[in-house]
């Protein structure tokens, strides 16, 4: 398996007793969009909190290109190559759009304190600036970049957000839910937009309630029910999957 | 920040000018507010724009005063090697501070900067042999400048005045730098800082780290002006009165650090002919300003002017629903 | 003489964990630090100095007052000054407590002066003699008491209606509000409830040491301390906690020096906020 980016294994997390995640395992290959789904409370937003270290794992594996990041702060795990959004959005709300950006590479800003007391960052700063401008372009915020990031619109904040994270130069973007709360036309953009991310060699993980979306762009989808993987295979293969049917249906077949 | 309106010109120019005019007594007061704005300038860097809350910040202070006067009287090291001294010393005590105690925020780390500062104060009382104990540390020389002579309370002020302007000018640098930057993200939501690869443990360290030393500068610079220390001048109290300057002048505006010091500062002196009453006023004005000026009294000119433009707002709405009325 | 200074920790202890318990009871109802908590004591302390030394009542009159004036003290301050900053940034709040912290501390100093007052013992009487150590009555009085207050206000929380709203509130104020509770009047009476427990705590330890006006901030240290060794948020935690705290006090004041008394008291949080940051009971909300 060494042709996959991400490879999670037996990852488990509970809640006072409350298996969130049981034994979950994905693999993801480069260059793809990799769909993620599942009903309401299913675990999929544990599952990206837990690999990008917001909430530590009670057991199980998470590689990312080799290095093993389970268990570690969250901005290790973005250094490894993993950005995440968020599904209810956690934008620097005081700050400019572009200063949003620019959080999202301060990583890669290549000075530190002294040189930014001796007024030696100018170079860098200016750097930083023209890449956060072209990412902001990508999205098409580029006019807001001076505008306060809380005051945007619902859905440029949730385009801000992808920006901020493709700043952070990831080899895996997690998106979670990044199409909630849009219009058709708005969702749209947000397809088209993500295309292009992959046509520039970020794979991408996709957690998203539009089923319709997911089916149309994934080359690979993931189900989990219960904190558990209950399908895996291509969109078609997973539109003719019983299980997948039965637990959006919301009947268990297993109860029985 | 950065552009520099009319007014803050004007109170540069008088802070300039207006000292030469002034009695010796009120020169006095000048010079404590701007050592003063360099403690809660160090404040502000973390709690400002980092909202990490200290009420120990007199420990740092302590730890500069005392480094800085003890080297000097015991030593006959000069200033301007005592006091990078006190300003390496009180780093490296916010690093083995901020490095444990960092974990912690909000009301944790209010009380555990509580505990720092309180056992500081009671070294210096009981840690006779090296400090003196509450018989204090004296006589602490002046600075020696070639030409200028410090022990001039007109001199030192200015003295003390560039060091505070290049204090203010760090400031806006690292504010504006990727460090504050990082800084800023942390205080809005640390989660996401961290996400997008801050390193948040080593950012608010850091930070600590520099807001000591400026405590510590501002110690040795208290040292050398008032040339008798004694562990009175680092209590609790003091700790406090650093934080309700940083408060009541506007959480995270380097202009307000300086108004907050300047008003803290003086309004006992206004405040004289009240006597006992002078404490209960102060808590009143500190509450009122709170529940009505949560930013500060640095954001009083922007709150009126959102207020008078909501009242033409609304006066035009007015108009034009009138206008609309057949 | 271990023991001897041991249990008389215990009592000073007892009014250390009381404190404790009203502060960790607002920050569980409406997540404020009151920095102010100290000043209920002295308020009560004053009460009871007034009514007590100087008029001469009875201690059984003397006491519902002493408990019912901070309590409407609280009561009013919640209402005036902490609603309109609940929900505010927590430095506004921890801002607004400390300067209610100086107008009550202030007020009590210019009535009181600053000089400190002596309280006759609660109960009079010799020294009772327990297995070899000598207790004071007094001692015995103040942990009784103690133990009674804690199971008092244990069944205030578990049966009465009160006790209830109280702990729906600081599960989760939001769901409490849906549920039909009204969480500003519940958060008021916290508020006058911990101030009342709190002024009961000021009679108690009144005759132990002198009266001050300057004794709340000092108090509300070494209780903001207790709650936190025994793990803030925790009731037990905080009752145990002000017992550690009382009787660690006493035992450096004796066999140290009484000058470093609070460096250990601080040593003992760093110490525990180090090895173990949840405290000795950690609460589980």
């Amino acid at each position: 398996m060494t042709d996959s980016l991400l490879t999670v294994s037996g990852l488990c997390k509970n809640f006072g007793g409350l298996a969130a995640l049981d034994d979950v395992r994905m693999s993801i290959r480069p260059g793809t969009i990799h769909g993620l789904i599942g009903p309401n409370g299913s675990g999929k937003s544990t599952f990206i909190n837990v690999v990008t270290g917001v909430i530590q794992p009670n057991a199980g594996s998470v590689s990312i290109g080799g290095t093993d990041v389970a268990g570690r702060r969250s901005n290790v795990v973005n250094a490894a190559g993993i950005a995440r959004t968020f599904q209810n959005l956690r934008l620097f709300r005081a700050m400019t759009v572009l200063d949003n950006v620019l959080i999202g590479e301060h990583r890669h800003l290549g000075y530190g304190l002294g040189s930014a007391l001796l007024m030696r960052n100018g170079p860098a700063e200016r750097r930083a600036k023209e890449q956060a401008m072209g990412l902001l372009s990508d999205v098409g915020l580029s006019h807001r970049a001076e505008t306060i990031a809380g005051s945007l619109p619902y859905g440029e904040q949730r385009l801000l957000e992808i920006a901020r994270a493709l700043a952070t130069k990831p080899k895996l973007l997690m998106l979670d839910e990044p199409l909630a709360g849009m219009n058709p036309t708005e969702m749209d953009r947000v397809v088209s937009i993500l295309r292009e991310i992959v046509s520039r060699g970020v794979t991408i993980l996709l957690v998203e309630h539009a089923v319709r979306v997911v089916m149309s762009v994934c080359d690979h989808i993931s189900v989990l029910n219960f904190g558990r993987n209950i399908a895996e295979g291509t969109p078609r293969e997973i539109q003719g999957n019983e299980d997948v049917i039965v637990a959006y249906l919301g009947r268990r077949r297993h109860a029985a | 920040m950065g552009r520099l309106n009319p007014l803050g010109l004007a109170v540069i120019i008088a802070a300039i000018v207006i000292p030469i005019f002034l009695s010796e007594y009120a020169l006095h007061l000048m010079i404590m507010v701007v050592i003063f704005a360099i403690l809660t300038l160090s404040l502000n860097l973390i709690s400002g724009y980092g909202g990490l809350i200290s009420l120990g910040h007199a420990g740092f202070f302590l730890i500069g005063s005392y480094t800085s006067a003890l080297l000097s009287v015991y030593q006959g090291w000069p200033f301007w090697l005592s006091a990078p001294m006190a300003i390496l010393l009180t780093a490296t005590s916010g690093l083995l501070l901020g490095f444990p105690a960092l974990r912690w925020s909000g009301h944790f780390l209010a009380v555990i900067t509580i505990a720092f500062g309180s056992i500081a104060q009671l070294l210096s009382i009981n840690w006779v042999f090296l400090t003196n104990g509450i018989d204090g540390v004296a006589p602490i020389l002046r600075p020696y400048l070639p030409g200028i002579d410090l022990t001039s309370n007109l001199n030192y002020y200015y003295f003390v005045l560039i060091c505070l302007a290049f204090i203010v000018y760090l400031m806006i640098r690292l504010v504006a730098s990727g460090f504050g930057r990082a800084l800023k993200a942390i205080k809005d939501d640390e989660t996401a800082a961290a996400c997008m690869g801050i390193d948040v443990r080593i950012t608010k360290v850091s930070a600590f780290v520099i807001s000591a030393a400026l405590a510590g500068f501002a110690g040795a610079l208290y040292a050398h002006y008032i040339r008798f220390l004694n562990p009175d001048s680092f209590s609790l109290d003091v700790s406090i009165r650093i934080f309700m300057m940083m408060i009541i002048g506007g959480t995270g505006s380097i202009a307000g650090s300086i108004l907050g010091s300047f008003v803290v500062y003086v309004l006992p002196e206004v405040l004289r002919p009240l006597q006992d009453y002078y404490y209960l006023i102060w808590g009143v004005i500190v509450i009122v300003v709170m529940l009505f000026l949560p930013g500060g009294l640095i954001s009083l000119g922007s709150v009126v002017r959102a207020r008078l433009a909501e009242r033409k707002d609304r006066a035009d709405q007015k108009i034009v629903s009138t206008e609309a009325q057949p | 003489m271990f023991f001897q200074l041991a249990t008389s920790g215990i009592a000073t202890g007892c009014a250390y964990a009381l404190i404790a318990l009203g502060f960790v009871m607002i920050w569980n109802t409406a997540s404020v630090v009151n920095f102010a908590q100290g000043e209920f004591v002295v308020i009560a302390m004053f009460v009871a100095l007034t009514c007590h030394v100087t008029l001469g009542w009875p201690l059984w009159m003397v006491l519902p007052l002493a408990v019912l004036l901070p309590a409407i003290v609280g009561y009013a301050t919640e209402r005036v000054v902490i609603r309109p900053v609940i929900g505010a940034a927590e430095m506004t709040i921890v801002t607004v407590t400390i300067g209610l912290q100086i107008v009550l501390s202030d007020a009590a100093k210019i009535i009181y002066g600053g000089q400190p007052y002596s309280f006759p013992p609660l109960i009079a009487g010799k020294p009772l003699s327990l297995a070899g150590i000598v207790v004071p009555r007094q001692s015995l009085v103040v942990i009784a008491s103690m133990i009674v207050l804690a199971i008092g206000l244990h069944f205030l929380s578990q049966k009465t209606s009160f006790g209830k709203r109280l702990r729906a509130v600081s599960q989760d104020r939001e769901t409490a509000k849906l549920m039909g509770i009204d969480v500003n009047r519940t958060i008021a009476q916290g508020f006058a409830l911990s101030a009342a427990i709190a002024g009961f705590a000021g009679v108690l330890l009144a005759p132990i040491i002198y009266v001050s006006a300057g004794l709340g901030l000092p108090l509300l240290i070494k209780s903001f301390i207790a709650a936190i060794i025994g793990g803030f948020g925790s009731y037990i935690g905080a009752l145990i906690g002000g017992l550690l705290i009382g009787v660690l006090d006493n035992l450096v004041g004796f066999y140290i020096s009484s000058h470093y008394r609070e460096v250990f008291t601080f040593l003992a949080l760093i110490l525990v906020l180090l090895f173990r940051p949840q405290g000795l009971f950690p609460h589980h909300r």
